[in-house]
């Protein structure tokens, strides 16, 4: 099963189609976590996903805006479509009949 | 400075990684040397989840960083004695009397060569066996055997040190602490960390002539470095006034089954070199 971070990235990957690169995820990731991204968590993560054959990485063109460096591109693959949304139903499952109370720090069924 | 270090910083990644990471902060105007810096310690710190970085840190780090770090100290406080004789009290008769020329060629020059390029060799070998052993990690073992070099003679001394007769050399910290910290800076660390960061993998017959050049050497200096482990590590509290019964006390160290631990001193510098002809070997045969 996916880690939480995983399933994150798988996300904002699929959010993002076409445009999906590092900085572009990490983005993403920062504006639904309302919480910091760093490199070093998204560049590992990126690595264990694609050893995994979840998703596939290649290197984009250059570009002015980044100092002439290219992107790293990402892609979902089948697998990681097919995992991620295992790993959404189960969450999903898990969380049936229960209300989160933030402000008491129980559940209410 | 600040993008010299980040530049620095930044080679110890792959072009595709540097590409992708140097590019994104460049984009998002994040600062560089942070991202640089997060990429490659989680890296080195998933690369601790498997087997090879610990093996590498028992078998290499640990027993190789403290061989060679006294063997080091030994031999550079055997240079700053010679340097010295040679250069503290420097005389043209040195070269102008055929006798002396001979001394500073078999006494001076020859010896400090073989030493220099002993320890060159052998780092250089233990660097490169860390980054095929532990190529996840090799950054932080890396670090970790600088560590081990550079602390693992503190608090202690060497019989060339303690001599009464030497006293006037090693009362100047030049001669007692700058140069063997620089020996082992330079004959020890910075071929050390050539090998761990080099790119190119050698192939088969350049690694067999290394093994053989590690074994011929070890071979030539066997007695020198065995003996570093008798008369090269002291503990300062240890040392007793009267040189003559410190002798004695060194000279009983060890006995009996202790007696064999001074010969597994220099056979601990082949293991690096074998584990490298090992591997080169073990590749030839996948490729044939």
């Amino acid at each position: 099963m996916l880690g939480e971070y995983e399933y994150l990235l798988l996300s904002a990957t699929a959010r993002l189609g076409g445009d999906a690169y590092g900085a572009a995820i990490r983005e993403d990731i920062e504006r639904v976590t309302g919480g910091p991204c760093s490199a070093g968590a998204l560049y590992t993560t990126l690595d264990r996903l694609e050893q995994k054959g979840l998703i596939e990485t290649w290197m984009g063109d250059p570009t002015a805006q980044r100092g002439g460096r290219s992107k790293r591109m990402v892609r979902v693959t089948a697998k990681g479509a097919r995992e991620a949304a295992a790993f959404y139903r189960t969450i999903t499952e898990a969380s049936k009949g229960i209300v989160w109370k933030p402000s008491t720090g129980r559940a209410r069924s | 400075m600040k993008s010299w270090i980040t530049n620095w910083v930044a080679s110890c990644l792959s072009h595709a990684d540097r590409e992708a990471v140097l590019g994104d902060a460049a984009e998002r105007g994040t600062p560089v040397l942070r991202d640089v810096l997060s990429v490659l310690l989680w890296r080195e710190a998933r690369g601790w989840t498997t087997a090879p970085p610990w093996i590498a840190l028992l078998t290499l780090v640990l027993p190789l960083g403290f061989v060679l770090s006294l063997v080091a100290r030994a031999w550079a406080a055997g240079f700053a004695g010679m340097f010295w004789i040679y250069f503290n009290n420097w005389t043209w008769v040195y070269l102008t009397n055929p006798g002396a020329r001979y001394d500073v060629l078999f006494d001076f020059v020859a010896p400090t060569s073989l030493h220099i390029f002993c320890l060159v060799l052998w780092s250089w070998t233990v660097g490169c066996a860390l980054r095929v052993l532990s190529r996840r990690a090799v950054g932080s073992n890396a670090a970790l055997l600088t560590g081990v070099v550079l602390v693992a003679t503190l608090g202690t001394t060497t019989m060339g040190m303690l001599n009464p007769g030497n006293a006037v050399v090693f009362s100047s910290a030049v001669y007692r602490v700058g140069i063997p910290l620089i020996a082992r800076i330079a004959f020890v660390l910075v071929p050390m960390w050539c090998g761990a960061v080099s790119e190119n993998s050698a192939g088969w017959w350049w690694t067999a002539g290394r093994t053989a050049a590690t074994a011929t050497l070890i071979g030539v200096t066997f007695g020198q470095v065995a003996g570093v482990l008798v008369s090269g590590w002291i503990p300062t509290n240890a040392v007793q006034s009267h040189f003559g019964s410190t002798m004695f006390r060194l000279a009983t160290r060890f006995q009996g089954w202790w007696a064999v631990l001074p010969l597994l001193f220099p056979l601990a510098l082949a293991w690096p070199s074998a584990y490298l002809l090992i591997q080169a070997r073990r590749h030839r045969l996948d490729l044939a």
